[in-house]
């Protein structure tokens, strides 16, 4: 389980969340809103995971910045202010400028990706969908149980012959032949096993009635509060970031970066995962009604 | 409702339309809440007939008679009361698992009848508590051990609800401790919930002191005996040896005591267990002789060593998967000798197989190493034989390798024949029962002509009879052949009868190596049956052979 309160909401919630910080991510490469991406969701991943896990995610995602920007502005002179030439090969600061930005785009959707690892694990996926695509669900399922049986059977099947004829013959043709003969060995051996699994399914009804689920995940109030704030938020930065994202260039000269709300309202987006730890700071007790109603009662008995 | 959870009335089968029968006139009567065993040779037809008692699973033929379940024909049931009435546990716990997870797999066959999602949670959850897997209820499936995998097989069939529970051979993959641990649960599922169980199983020794119901098929598919455990076991006195070999050990000594004369009571029942046995085995000495102490002490039967002939050695080897798992094998010390069968025991994951491994050189010690003698062919069998099977007919699997092992069609029908397997020739073999496909993988491995010959468990799944054959075969090619036999196992009772050494991995190293026999006499709990039960009365009594070997020598003493 991941840590932080985030996670134990509605895979909905959680999904539509993740949807909504990578689509935007992937939408724009306005510096601010660029900025602002990469830095709640490094925010996020540090919570999640410690500085130590972010710390290897960047250590990939910092050359990744640079080897674009650098590309970028070798091959694109469309800029204005130009820094160096040699020859054909112009290095302008927009171009540079360009290539960080998409860098940095790249960089967050890499931190959203982790992010997403550590809070939606496969079963909330499936859950997802198993409602509405029961057979697709399951299929997901039981491809997720068969991968790793298959892996452990072919390193079974590779140990048994290799002891046998592993020693025998070492030349090239001869491993390709094991490997074409392990293949399949494999084959015949997962066929014995899908039937025997085939049959444990009919045993157990399948087919016998329209499939239900399982539900390990229940809506409550606050995941509803969170879902409609949620959506809210998504329609005003769509409107907002178009706007902004419209008023900005880099070539022929990078634009200036103009305040707008747009930013405060994507930051409150992206923030979720962290406002929802407002929960923490309530008082564990809240008065109810139905507490002051049995007080009354009491009292008019008290009175009689 | 009906009297009777299960009912067969002159059932008869065959498969296909005009083959021979494999199942004559069939019937019985099986009361609610019963337990039954339901005993026979490999090849009598148990699991046909098992899964006649539910549709879905029922092997296709032609079939004569009537079955009754709850009173009524499992074909006219509708899907759902179909699924749910009779629950199905099937041998391989591998094979058996759909989902990936554990709480998914509790609900799957509910999710497939279509139950709704409030009560889906009440039953899943009442399962989990009843079979106590609260603690990996969010566990993926193939992170399970063996025994945890059938246990959760079991509950996900339990949570249907099921009037009658139908097992077939639920314990021969599991190691002995996995499979008491099965039987304990099942016990409770029939004592606690009342679920009638029907079970097909050839560990005789865990099932028969909890069944009150055994069916005994004979070889050509007749009902030969249906009534209590002690009328089955008088039953199997008088009859053939090989289902001998299958009874508990405490029974096999009751039966030699009474042959030999030396039973306390004619009619008394006969013992199952080992306390009952150790019972027994007392007051057989308390009629004869008044104090009842000790009286017969024979010389431990003559078990001569081969001589000392290290063909393969394992020296201090250190030995892990991967860098940041902790180690598998810890400084072993290990030697391997011509002309001598040696047993390697252990817990579960105590690393027989890693070192197996190791020895046949597919992994790489870290640390230390394996030495060799010059031009030595090392041939490893891992535990799933089936592995090594690609043709569709037996006898053109085993011509597979004959250009590099440089043998041909003679040497193979020699070696069907050695291994009597002539019959099978043309079969293929993912069709093989479980001892003919140990057999047969065992030729094939011969046939390259290997000198040391390492064995990851060849007795799993294998019963009485298949046993004792694979015993033979391995004795005989290292007293005949002169070749180094190694064998991981659980069976104790197999490494008392075929091994000349015993060697205990623990801690992840090889704690101790011994004489198999010395090795079982001095330990308390992890010896054979026998040796529990003739401690401190027949001593040196490892063996059902021991024994009956001892009450000869010591036959006069006792008598006096």
């Amino acid at each position: 389980m991941a840590k932080g309160l985030f996670a134990t909401y509605h895979p909905a919630v959680c999904m539509l969340f993740f949807l909504a910080a990578i689509g935007f991510a992937f939408s724009t490469q306005h510096p601010a809103y660029v900025v602002l991406s990469c830095a709640m969701s490094g925010a996020f991943l540090v919570y999640l995971r410690g500085g130590r896990t972010f710390l290897r995610t960047m250590g990939t995602c910092v050359p990744l910045v640079v080897f674009v920007g650098l590309l970028n502005s070798l091959f694109n002179a469309a800029g204005a202010t130009i820094l160096w030439q040699w020859g054909p090969f112009s290095v302008c600061v927009e171009g540079l400028c360009y290539g960080m930005a998409v860098g940095g785009m790249l960089t967050a959707v890499l931190l959203w990706f982790a992010c997403y690892n550590e809070v939606m694990s496969e079963d909330k996926f499936t859950y997802l969908f198993a409602r509405r695509l029961p057979t697709v669900s399951l299929m997901v399922t039981m491809i997720s149980r068969w991968t790793p049986r298959m892996v452990s059977r072919g390193r079974n099947i590779y140990n048994s012959q290799e002891a046998l004829i592993g020693g025998y013959d070492q030349s090239k043709r001869g491993k390709l032949h094991r490997g074409v003969r392990m293949a399949t060995v494999l084959a015949g051996i997962g066929m014995e096993d899908s039937i025997q699994t085939a049959d444990s399914m009919s045993a157990r009804g399948y087919g016998s009635a329209t499939r239900t689920s399982y539900a390990r995940f229940k809506w409550h109030a606050c995941e509803r509060v969170a879902l409609g704030a949620l959506g809210a938020l998504v329609v005003a930065n769509a409107t907002l970031l178009a706007t902004d994202a419209e008023a900005f260039t880099f070539y022929p000269l990078v634009s200036p970066v103009e305040p707008s709300w747009g930013y405060a309202t994507y930051a409150l987006m992206l923030g979720m995962p962290f406002w929802v730890e407002i929960e923490r700071l309530r008082r564990p007790w809240r008065e109810s009604s139905f507490g002051k109603r049995r007080r009354t009662q009491l009292d008019a008995c008290e009175h009689e | 409702m009906s009297e009777y959870a299960l009912e067969m009335q002159g059932y008869a089968f065959s498969y296909g339309s005009t083959g021979a029968d494999v199942l004559h006139d069939i019937t019985f009567a099986l009361e609610n809440g019963s337990f039954t065993v339901l005993c026979g040779a490999s090849g009598s037809g148990k699991s046909t007939l098992l899964r006649a008692l539910k549709p879905e699973l029922a092997v296709a033929g032609t079939s004569k008679g009537t079955v009754r379940v709850l009173g009524d024909d499992p074909h006219l049931l509708s899907p759902v009361e179909s699924a749910t009435r009779v629950g199905f546990v099937m041998q391989d716990p591998e094979n058996q698992i759909v989902t990936d997870t554990v709480w998914h797999e509790l609900a799957f066959g509910l999710e497939s009848i279509g139950m709704d999602t409030q009560t889906m949670r009440r039953r899943v959850a009442e399962t989990a508590h009843f079979f106590n897997i609260g603690s990996w209820f969010d566990r993926r499936t193939t992170d399970l051990s063996g025994g945890q995998k059938q246990l959760l097989n079991l509950a996900a069939i339990v949570v249907m609800q099921p009037a009658v529970l139908v097992l077939d051979e639920p314990t021969s993959q599991l190691d002995p401790i996995a499979a008491k641990g099965f039987f304990d649960v099942l016990e409770r599922v029939n004592a606690e919930l009342g679920i009638t169980v029907v079970i097909t199983e050839h560990r005789l020794e865990d099932v028969l002191p909890i069944a009150d119901r055994v069916l005994f098929l004979d070889k050509d598919g007749t009902l030969a005996y249906d009534g209590d455990a002690d009328g089955f076991v008088r039953v199997l006195a008088k009859g053939d040896e090989g289902l001998f070999a299958a009874l508990p050990a405490a029974t096999r000594m009751a039966m030699l005591l009474e042959r030999a004369d030396k039973s306390p009571k004619k009619h008394a029942p006969y013992p199952i267990t080992v306390r009952e046995g150790r019972a027994y085995l007392a007051s057989a000495f308390v009629t004869k002789h008044k104090r009842g102490r000790r009286v017969v002490e024979p010389p431990p039967p003559e078990r001569t060593l081969p001589p000392d002939d290290v063909v393969l050695r394992a020296k201090d080897v250190w030995f892990r998967y991967t860098r940041d798992m902790p180690f598998v094998l810890r400084g072993v010390d290990f030697d391997l000798h011509a002309g001598r069968v040696a047993a390697l025991v252990g817990g579960n994951g105590s690393g027989k197989s890693t070192l197996l491994l190791a020895l046949a050189g597919i992994r790489r010690p870290e640390r230390g190493r394996i030495i060799k003698a010059r031009n030595l062919h090392v041939a490893l069998m891992t535990q799933n034989p089936k592995a090594l099977f690609v043709r569709d007919r037996l006898v053109d699997d085993l011509l597979e390798w004959s250009d590099l092992g440089g043998y041909s069609l003679s040497d193979v029908n020699d070696m069907l024949e050695r291994f009597g397997l002539e019959q099978l020739r043309a079969r293929h073999p993912y069709d093989l029962s479980g001892g003919e496909t140990q057999k047969a993988a065992l030729a094939k491995i011969l046939l390259l002509g290997p000198d040391v010959l390492l064995l990851d468990e060849p007795t799993k799944g294998l019963d009485a009879p298949a046993k004792a054959q694979v015993g033979a075969i391995l004795s005989d090619l290292a007293q005949r052949e002169g070749k180094a036999v190694l064998l991981t196992t659980h069976d104790l009772e197999f490494v008392a009868e075929v091994a000349h050494t015993c060697s205990m991995l623990f801690g992840h190293e090889v704690t101790c190596t011994q004489d198999a026999h010395g090795f079982f006499l001095d330990n308390l709990f992890y010896s054979t049956p026998t040796a529990r039960i003739a401690r401190g009365m027949l001593d040196g009594c490892v063996t059902t052979a021991d024994l009956a070997a001892s009450l000869d020598l010591g036959g006069g003493t006792c008598n006096e």
